[in-house]
This record gives structure tokens, sequence and C-alpha cells, in this order.
């Protein structure tokens, strides 16, 4: 018996694992009569593995317990406990408690927003269901940096457009998005996504038999949802909960844009502002980068504790349709609500960043301001985005995101189908290491993922190739979900029935498995695109003059001031290139 | 093509799955390997297929060896040209009906219109050549099987192995093909092996029948000698036959067996051994049912009669017996029509018709 819950982007499903381990248990592991032989193949991918992954992470562990960060030539052994002497300096506990707070309470929005959401367009008779569905959706096209930036440019202390358009009422200005209440607002708008994809799909997974069965016994509608359905989808409320809050209590670039110009620290910001102080202090920001990391592990670790204890064998992947629960008086006022949430996520952003780019003056007193002749042209947009940088900077983006899809995928390929299909050693070690990005925050791997490349004999550092490198590091995990899920929902017989008709291993992964993964395998390249497209932290730590990608770009202009209508524009034409990414492969798949 | 399997033993970590399993299968005989689910029926099978590699042993297909674990020879499974249809079909979605059967004959570089021509010809066999375009995505559950069992065909095995083929059809489609498949194993003069749990289809479909206990063979014999005389009461109860009931250590002598969980004793003809681990079998179809004592039998016992059902050919009754056991009594006499629910009832079988089974099959070592 396995759960067999739809699993989208980052879900931490231990559906996965748990088909994993019964796998492992049917499959067992058997003493090889040839040892040498079974090393082979999964040798070369672990070997990858180690590189890509284990090293920078090591890298990151040495550099918190030695004197000196790795440099070419020169990795220091020099062990040490002082490092962690930081860790009792108070701005590292108030940007511990930061972190915490901020992650907690954006969680429980999001789950309250992703949720409430999800049971709107999967279970109720809400107006426009297709619609809501598409406004729970909607904010994962916008990255949440992108969010982060136009929000600031609405709700900043003084300049706001929001409190702009409060003095044009005679209102006090009070919207302060420099604040730990912005932080919050803004990581839970823009983390929903995640938690409204694992809940919509395990509500309308659900067998409508079991909601029938409470019927028949005497449940009120409200009975049931408290006492059957909601129980039921809770492994998926869980997941999603644990996974926003390590994304969120990881995220630098949110904490960053918002953060910094209030002096609030987050334990992300923190580790990158020492590591940026001259002379850096790597080694102290490699203590506080353990600290990080021990936080994530113990989440994850308490959330395959709290799924595991209980079997959950009735959420089925039948695909029947639940039936609908009928909201009566409260549909208008919910579908009011929804509205309101597309406003704020989608719609302002979006018209702030319309209006910034095509602000002739960087100066605005009053809405007013705008009606004059001349206050708004279309043409700083297109100023802003037809020059040579901009260009060069998106071509990077796109060859690097797109070659590491690709990689990324074969990689993930090769990797699941050694741990899920094969027979060869090491499998246990490919799905740990495959799985430990997960646990080791953007700016940690970032700062590992330096190190690294700077220490290799290979030069990669300076080129596009370290960027692609380093993606593939960072969306190992997703990568190896995805097509683990699409290889364990494949029948192996099928595979196995044409190599016993004659054909060779190969030849029937190649003429079977691959074919009946095509959709999967292509959803999987498109989740590792997107993820590359919208990545920040890790190339921040990665980029050169001439290797900037697009999000740095973004990211360069907003901070370093002055340059805001190029950053607006350019986070339009970011936001319109992702949406267009994702629906090529769609495409693709359609005209075949 | 004749099938040897010499001491194969296959392990799972500390599990031992296959222990020391031995098999000769004659050319063009169906073997069903008949056994509870973790018995090692559908592991042996697989290692036929080469799906699994043994630890030891040797498993030799005609004059060929395709695996030796004594001169490391292990044949992949796409050198063995063994068939096989899987419990889920198997049957590839993305392609057609045509291209599913003829994808054994890709594989061997076969010409284009020779393929053409014999996959529609075995498509024929299996009554499907009216499909032969469709998506395999659209057939329903017996066609998948028939199309999984053409594919196999297609290949001219040495050997075809079946794993549970039936198990997913509903009743009356699995009652069709079972004939089927013994039809079609008996003119095309298939050497195959059969794995399932149903021992209806075992009866039905064997040459022999190798019931596995435990990782190996408990018995091995033709389906009547298999349900006449089961080698052991765990046998004996897999193949459905009804009381079986376990005997104390005989004291009042080696012919006079006493119920371990009821107070009575039943006369045998067969000598029971000074030992624990025996049961009694009384066959339903050589118990009588009176309506009355009868004073000259040997073995008889009163009781109330609880359920008389009519099958048509034959009567199917329960009876509780005054003694605590309820038996089960086949009858095809007449008389016992007349019989209703809380008659009273004398049931009474000769000694010589009652079998005397060890609990399990004693392993010799």
């Amino acid at each position: 018996m396995s759960i067999r819950i739809k699993r989208t982007e980052d879900n931490a499903s231990t559906a996965t694992e748990r088909i994993a381990i019964q796998h492992l248990r049917e499959d067992g592991v058997r003493k090889s009569s040839r040892p040498r032989r079974k090393w082979v193949v999964s040798g070369i991918v672990l070997a990858v593995l180690f590189v890509l992954i284990v090293v920078p992470a090591g890298f990151v562990a040495l550099a918190a317990v030695s004197l000196d960060v790795p440099r070419p030539g020169n990795i220091n052994f020099d062990l040490t406990f002082d490092n962690f002497i930081v860790l009792l300096r108070p701005e590292v506990g108030v940007a511990f408690l930061n972190s915490l707070t901020v992650a907690l309470v954006a969680t429980a929005i999001a789950l309250i927003i992703g949720g409430g959401l999800a049971f709107l367009s999967a279970r109720t008779n809400i107006p426009l269901r297709r619609f809501v569905y598409f406004v729970g959706l909607m904010p994962i096209f916008l990255p949440s940096y992108v969010g982060a930036l136009s929000w600031a440019q609405l709700g900043s202390p003084n300049a706001g457009m929001l409190n702009i358009a409060l003095r044009d009422l005679g209102i006090d200005p009070f919207i302060d998005l420099y604040s730990i209440g912005g932080m919050i607002f803004v990581f839970s708008m823009y983390y929903s996504p995640y938690t409204f994809l694992l809940i919509h799909s395990a509500m309308s997974m659900m067998d409508p038999d079991l909601e029938a069965a409470a019927k028949v016994h005497g449940a009120s509608t409200r009975q049931m949802l408290s006492k059957i359905s909601f129980p039921l989808v809770l492994p998926a409320i869980v997941g999603s909960a644990m996974l926003s809050f390590v994304l969120i209590f990881e995220n630098f670039p949110v904490a960053q844009v918002l953060g910094s110009p209030g002096r609030i620290d987050t334990l992300p910001t923190f580790i990158y502002r020492l590591l940026n102080t001259s002379p850096s202090r790597g080694n102290e920001s490699a203590a506080i980068a353990v600290l990080l990391v021990l936080v994530v592990v113990i989440v994850t670790w308490l959330q395959q504790r709290l799924i595991a204890k209980r079997s959950y064998t009735t959420v089925t992947g039948k695909g029947v349709k639940p039936s609908k629960i009928k909201l009566g008086r409260a549909r208008t006022p919910m579908f009011v609500l929804v509205l309101v949430f597309f406003a704020l996520s989608i719609v302002m952003p979006i018209v702030s960043l319309l209006l910034t780019s095509a602000k002739t003056s960087s100066y605005m007193s009053s809405f007013a301001d705008l009606l004059k002749p001349g206050a708004l042209d279309i043409s700083g947009f297109f100023q802003a985005v037809a020059t040579p940088t901009f260009l060069d900077v998106t071509i990077n983006s796109v060859v690097v995101s797109s070659l590491a899809a690709l990689f990324g995928t074969v990689l993930a390929f090769a990797a699941s189908y050694i741990v899920y299909r094969s027979k060869f050693a090491g499998r246990g070690a490919i799905e740990s290491v495959s799985m430990l990005p997960l646990a080791i925050p953007a700016v940690v791997l970032g700062m590992g993922l330096l190190w690294t490349w700077l220490v290799m004999p290979i030069p990669l550092y300076g080129t596009l190739a370290v960027l692609v490198v380093a993606f593939l590091a960072v969306q190992m995990p997703q990568g190896f979900r995805g097509i683990s899920a699409s290889i364990l929902s494949t029948d192996r017989d099928l595979e196995d029935s044409a190599v016993m008709l004659g054909a060779s291993r190969p030849r029937a992964i190649q003429a079977i498995t691959l074919p009946l993964m095509k959709i999967s395998i292509l959803s999987t390249f498109t989740l590792l695109l997107m993820l590359s497209m919208r990545e920040l932290t890790v190339p921040l730590f990665l980029y050169t003059y001439d290797t900037k990608i697009l999000s740095i770009a973004i990211y360069d202009s907003f901070e370093n001031g002055g340059a805001l209508q190029t950053a607006a524009s350019m986070s339009l034409a970011y936001t319109a290139l992702m949406f267009v990414l994702s629906y090529i492969p769609q495409v693709l798949l359609k005209s075949k | 093509m004749q099938v040897s399997i010499n001491n194969l033993t296959l392990s799972y970590g500390t599990f031992t799955a296959v222990r020391d399993f031995q098999l000769e299968i004659e050319d063009g005989e169906s073997i069903v390997l008949l056994g509870e689910s973790g018995c090692g029926k559908t592991s042996t099978m697989r290692c036929v297929a080469g799906l699994e590699v043994p630890d030891t042993g040797r498993i030799r297909i005609g004059d060929r060896d395709v695996f030796n674990s004594e001169k490391n020879a292990n044949i992949p499974p796409n050198k063995r040209n063994v068939g096989m249809v899987f419990q889920s079909y198997a049957v590839w979605p993305h392609l057609t009906v045509l291209e599913n059967v003829s994808f054994p004959l890709r594989m061997r570089g076969v010409d284009r219109v020779t393929i053409k021509r014999k996959a529609l010809e075995t498509l024929e066999i299996v009554g499907l050549a009216h499909l032969a375009d469709k998506g395999a995505s659209l057939l329903s559950g017996g066609q998948m099987q028939r199309v999984a069992l053409a594919r196999s065909l297609a290949m001219e095995p040495n050997v075809m192995l079946l794993d549970e083929p039936l198990s997913n059809l509903d009743a009356r489609l699995r009652d069709d093909l079972r004939l089927e498949l013994r039809r079609l194993q008996l003119e095309l003069g298939l050497t195959s092996i059969y794995v399932t749990h149903d021992q209806s289809e075992a009866l039905a479909l064997a040459d022999r029948i190798a019931i596995m206990q435990n990782g190996r063979i408990a018995q091995l014999a033709t389906p009547v000698e298999t349900y006449r005389s089961p080698a052991s009461a765990s046998i004996a109860r897999f193949l459905g036959v009804s009381n079986v009931f376990p005997v104390k250590r005989p004291k009042g002598g080696a012919h006079l067996a006493e119920l371990t969980e009821f107070p009575m004793a039943i006369k045998v003809a067969t000598a029971l051994r000074a030992m624990d681990d025996q049961s009694v079998c009384l066959r339903p179809e050589s118990l009588t049912i009176a309506a009355r004592e009868d004073a000259n039998a040997h073995n008889q016992w009163a009781g109330t009669m609880q359920i008389v059902a009519f099958q048509g050919s034959y009567l199917r009754c329960t009876v509780r017996l005054d003694n605590g056991p309820i038996v089960e009594v086949l009858s095809r006499e007449e008389s016992v029509e007349s019989l209703h629910h809380g008659d009273r009832v004398w049931l009474s079988a000769p000694p010589e018709d009652i079998q005397v089974l060890s609990n399990d099959v004693r392993i010799q070592e």
C-alpha cells in the first residue's frame, strides 16, 4: 500500500520515500555475487554527484571548524572551534529570532491562503473555479524577489506608491514594508502556491466514497470535513507547511530587499554580510551556516516522523471527481477574498512595476503628478530593455538555464533509474546525496560552490559553465524527485517484458521506458528550467562581470539604487519571459 | 524445450526466497508452480527468465546452460528466448497492438514484411487480428491479456513463463481464458511454467503441479494425484480440502486418532506415527449422511444438519457434530434432499477412506 499524491515542485515527499522503502523491502538488498561490475555505473554517477554536491557541502563544514576558508592551492586543515563563538554575538541571536518569527508566521499565513484557495477551487461551488485555481497558482510565476521588489515600490515608508496614495487621500502614510511585518506579508503571498498545489492535489484525489461513507453514517457536512476530509489531507498540509517553512527560513533575496533598508537581519542576510565584509569572515559565516543547516535538518526530520506515524493509504490516485460542497451565503464573500488576494499578489505588483518603468521622473509626490503630460512614457521601458546588456544577460540566463535543466534531467534520470530500478551497489548513497541539497540553504551552498570552483583545478570559475554546474547541484533534489515519482509509477514489468522479448537493457529503456515517461521527463525539465531562471542566491556568489544573468542584473540595478526604472522594466520582461518559457514544453508536446 | 533446474538458491539479504530448488520439465509440458504469496514461486520463475540472478544453482534450457553458478555463466534475459506474460500484462500503452506484437521480431532483426505477416498470424491465433491497429491503451483487460500472450508467442519461445496471468480478470473471463490457454499450450506444444496461487487454475492447466512452500517444492504430482492425496495437511487446506483436523499423539493404538481440539476419536486404516504432527482428513465426498443410526458402521457420529445447499449435480451440507466439529459433506444421495436445517443426522466414513496426513512436509536435508 502506498500513498500516491501528485508530486509538485518541492514536495517534501514522504510518499516517494515510503514507496522507496517498500520497494527495497520487496526487492531486497542482495549480496552481490559479482561486486565489481555492480559498482561501475553507479560509481560514475556517484562521482559526479560527489563533485557537484558533497565537495561544496564539505568545504562549508570544513570552513566552519578551521582557521581559514579553502583557497586555491591551500585547503586549511587547522581545526578550531573558535568560529562558533560568533554564534554568541547578540546580532546572531536577533537574526536567528527574526528568521524564526518570519518563517513561522509567514508559513502559517501561506498555509491559510494556499489551503483556503485549494479547498475553494477543488471542493466548493465557488464561481469561476478555474480562475480561482489560476489565482492560487499564479504567484509562482513571479519570483519572490520580483514580488519583494515591486512591493518595495508600493510600500516603502515614504516614497511608496501606496503611501503617496494615502497622502493624496489626506491620510497619514503608515505602510512600511521594510519591516518584519512586510517580509511576512510578501513571503506568505509568494510561498502560498506551494501549499496550494500540494493541498489541491491531495483534495482532488481523495476517494469520494470516504466522504460519502461519513455522510451515510450520520455526519453533517461540517463534521465530515473536520473528522474525515481534513485528517485525510493532513500529510499534504504538514508536508507543505514544512516545505514553506524551510524555503522561507533560508530565503535570502526577499529578506535582503525588504530587510536591509530597515537594518533588519535574518540569518541568510547576516551570513551574506559577514562574507562580504572586508576582510571577509568566511569561517564565521560557515559556522552560522551550520546552525542554519541544523534547523532545516531538524524540521525535515520532524516532518518525516509526523507523517510516518500513520498510514494514509486511503488517498488514492484514482482521479475521481469528489463531490462539491455548497458554500451558501459565504459564496460571494469568499470570491471577493480571492479577488483581494489576486489584487495584492499579482495585479498591484505588476501595476507598480509598469508605473515605475514608465515614469519619466523618478520623483513623485502625488498621483496627480502622473496625469501631467509626459509624466508617463512607455519608451522608458523599451530603453531599459533594448540595451545590449539586457540582451546579453537574457541570453546568458536562457542558455545557462536550458543547459542546467537538460543536464539536470539526464542526471536525475540516471540517479533515479539506478536507485529504483537497478541492483547496482551504492543505491542508498546516490539517493542520499541527490537529496542532500534540500537540507542546505542556498546561501550556504552558494558559499561552498564558490570555494569549490575556486579551488578545483578545472578552470570553470568565471565562465557560464560554473553557473550550470552550480544549478545542477542546487536543483538535484527537485529533478530526482520528479523523475523518481514517474519511475515508481511506471510499472517495471513494461521494461522487463521488452528485455524478455529480446531487447538489450539500454534498448528497452530507449524504446519503452523513455517514451512512457515522456510527459514527466518534459515537466521535470520545465521545472528545472523555471527554477534555474529564478535562482538568485547561488549565482550571486558565482557570477562575474561577463557572466551576469537576468536575476542578478535585476537585483544589481535595484540594490545599487537609482536604477529603479531599469530594475522594474527588466522585472516585467523577466516575468513575461518566464511565462512564455513555461509554456514551450506543453506546446512541443501537443505538436507531436 | 526441456528445462532443468538444479540446486537453485536465491536470497534477498537474510531472507531466502528459493532454497535448493530442483525441477525437471519435459519438452511440451505444462508445469504449474502453486503456492501462497511469499513461497518463492515468482522468484523461481524470474530466475528462469533471467530477471533475478540466483546465488547458486544451475538452470538449463534445452542443451544450453542459461545460468550456472559454478561456471559463472549467466545469459542475459534478452538472449534466453524465454517468453513471459506478466501479471500486469505489461502491454506498452504508447504502441499499437501490432507494434506490441512486432517488437520481439524487430529485436531479432527480421525484415519488415515478415514481421508484419508473422505478427498478424500470431494475432490471428489469439483472435485479435481485427484490433491490430488499435492503440494498446484502449483495450480491455481480456484483450490486453491476449496481446501479452501474442507478443510472447511471436518470439517462438523455448519456454513460456506465465506469472498469474489471469488474476486481474473477472471470474467469467478467467474461466474462458483458462481453457483457451490450455488449448494453445497443447496445440503449440509449449513448454510452460505457470505461476499461480489459485488452486482451481492450477488443477485445470497443469500436466504437473509443483506446490511450493518456503522456497521449495513440497509436492510434485499430477493434478488428480495432488487433489486426491495431498502430501500434507497444510497442502490439503491450501487446496481447499475441508474437514482437516489435527490429532493427538496416539495412545489408544496406532489406528485410533483422537482429535486435538474436540473430544472425538476416529478409526483409521493407516497407522498413525507416534508423533504430534499429524492430522486426519475426512473427504467431504466420502462421508455418508443418514437420517438414523446404523449399528454396523465403524465411524459414526451424531450431529445436527445446519445447511443444505443444492448445487445442481450434488448437495453440499454442513453438519455440526455433537462432539463439536463442524463438518462439510458432499452428497449425491437423493434421500439427503429431504433433510433440513435442524434435523438430526448421523455421519459415517469407512476407516480406509480417512486420510492421515503430516501437518507439514518433512524436509529432507
